[in-house]
């Protein structure tokens, strides 16, 4: 079940009458409010843990412990709490010193309470905002390989991988990472970096197959002005943005090759020129490469030139697939179960035993980001405290494979690992229909919404292509 | 524009000014000006709130008054406030 939890609210006055008139005004909105006459017991509920505070509301004026005292002993073990100060002295010089001593706001006596709920609501979405910004920081410092945040894996496979990118990451030698989508290529790209020492540098990522052959070159390279119409301005290439970082280029085996010869003369030269622009330019950057392709195969076919692949592929790293090394997929689930209810304010402790069976017998041809997938689903759709089986995916669906399923028992009528034409689609919709039926013309042709002339026409053209034979 | 403040909450406001105001008295009798200081500054901030802005403005006269230690001004203060509050008592 989500957690909605109400809002809690601390009141603190010396002045009865107005306290009780605050309470009752924030209870009747659904808040939970406690209240206070002396500052010091409401800071000692705060610090035992006693009261739920999301906000706190103090007079400034109070006996013993003012205000302004109070706001500072809360903040020797609370940074982030919102305190809204309430004060009949309407003095600059107040306002100043009571927002410098970490109040988030300052309302004038006599009260607008319309106004003072504004000011609790606002000081309401900071702190859910604050508390999210420290757990997802938790989160991340909580999850620890090679001393990397947010890198997940206990397999050893991604043991070696990362290892081995640690071993080379102070090197300047070339690595290619292999691995097939989803299987977190770039998290070993970011492990070298930042092992390595350009840490302190950029990491700029890019994927090669996601921009066209053109507009790579200039991303890449960069261009001066008036190099081709609309280069309006100069611009810096990604070789130039990663100095002394490291560039990550993705996906490598989709280079178009005019583009490879020139990623080889880069890697050769350690210099660049911008598009229109006879000047060379040295370049620092690091340049990771990654692929999900066989490149030696790639090479084989013509698709990739030889002398890059070996330029290339001084130190290759293999990520494994997901369903190679499924003791990382109950770590990475609990981890994106962690994230995506603090991101979701979903109220998620776990997994059921069998959302656990289900989760480590999947195939996950998608990897690591079919799984973050699949428990994003799991969280937004869940009703419990717990993951179950029924949240998860029912069983692989492998990626580039669609499967048409048009029968009433749920029989997939025939699955396709390419798009089909819709002429091709229909044909094989009325075939369909025509078995299902019997081979009964007027019950088809009637479920297609057709007259049986049409029919008639659609089965004699299946005939004539041989796709079926008419009893 | 304020919220809207029930009956009730001002009847029970108004009383607890009653009680005030003779605590006000003997205060004034043994000379004792900080009681005065922290009821005049609690009716400047509370009396508006409850839609008594004469008593607000009541308030600011006596913590005034008991702040330069003036008896006179702070008997006229504590006899409007008690006719103030009579008078609004008399209208629930």
């Amino acid at each position: 079940m989500k957690n909605k939890n109400l809002s809690s609210l601390v009141i603190i006055d010396d002045d009865v009458d107005l306290l009780e008139l605050l309470s009752s005004f924030f209870r009747q909105r659904g808040y939970n409010v406690s209240s206070y006459e002396d500052a010091r017991v409401a800071l000692s509920d705060i610090e035992s843990k006693k009261v739920q505070a999301d906000v706190v509301i103090s007079d400034l004026k109070l006996p013993v412990m003012s205000g302004l005292d109070f706001i500072k002993r809360i903040r020797t073990f609370n940074a982030v709490l919102p305190i809204i100060l309430m004060t009949a002295e309407g003095s600059l010089e107040v306002a100043v010193e009571a927002i410098e001593s970490g109040a988030y706001d300052f309302v004038l006596k006599p009260l607008h309470v319309p106004q003072l709920l504004i000011s609790v609501q606002r000081a309401l979405f900071l702190n859910q905002v604050q508390v999210e910004n420290t757990n997802l920081k938790n989160l991340f410092s909580e999850q620890d390989f090679l001393g990397l945040k947010g890198v997940i894996g206990k397999s050893p496979g991604f043991k070696k991988a990362m290892e081995l990118a640690k071993r080379v990451s102070s090197s300047q030698a070339n690595i290619i990472i292999f691995g097939e989508s989803g299987s977190g290529k770039e998290v070993v790209a970011k492990a070298v970096h930042e092992l390595g020492d350009r840490k302190n540098g950029p990491f700029v990522a890019i994927n090669c197959s996601a921009i066209p052959e053109n507009l790579l070159e200039s991303e890449l390279f960069g261009y001066a002005k008036g190099a081709f119409t609309g280069a309006v301005g100069s611009k810096i290439g990604l070789f130039e943005e990663a100095n002394k970082g490291t560039l990550f280029l993705d996906e490598i085996g989709d280079l178009a090759l005019p583009l490879q010869a020139k990623l080889l003369r880069v890697l050769q030269e350690r210099k660049i020129k911008r598009i229109g622009e006879n000047q060379t330019r040295d370049i620092t950057a690091r340049v990771i490469c990654a692929t999900h392709k066989d490149l030696k195969k790639e090479v084989e076919k013509g698709h990739f030139r030889e002398d890059l692949y070996f330029r290339l592929n001084v130190i290759p790293i293999h990520m494994p697939p997901l369903r190679e090394r499924k003791e990382d997929i109950i770590p990475l689930s609990e981890y994106f179960l962690k994230k995506f209810s603090l991101i979701n304010n979903a109220n998620i402790k776990g997994f059921t035993k069998l959302a656990i069976k289900r989760l480590e017998g999947l195939n996950w041809k998608g990897n690591v980001r079919e799984l973050e997938n699949a428990i994003e689903r799991a969280v937004v759709l869940s009703n419990s405290e717990y993951v179950d089986v029924d949240d998860l995916p029912q069983s692989d669906s492998g990626p580039g494979e669609t499967r048409v399923e048009l029968s009433d028992a749920g029989t997939p009528l025939f699955s396709i690992s390419s798009i089909m034409s819709l002429e091709d689609m229909s044909k094989k919709y009325i075939e369909f229909i025509f078995k299902r039926n019997g081979f009964a013309k007027e019950q088809t042709a009637k479920e297609l919404g057709i007259d049986r002339k049409t029919l008639y026409r659609k089965l004699k053209e299946l005939e004539s292509t041989d796709q079926m034979t008419i009893q | 524009m304020n919220m809207h403040i029930h009956n009730e909450h001002k009847i029970k406001y108004l009383n607890r000014r009653m009680s005030e105001i003779e605590e006000l008295k003997q205060c004034l009798e043994s000379d004792d000006f900080d009681v005065a200081i922290n009821i005049g500054h609690r009716l400047k901030g509370n009396g508006e709130t409850f839609g008594f802005p004469a008593i607000s403005a009541i308030g600011i006269l006596m913590e005034k008054a008991a702040h330069l230690k003036d008896r006179e001004k702070l008997r006229e203060t504590i006899a409007d406030l008690t006719a103030h509050v009579e008078q609004n008592l008399k209208s629930f």
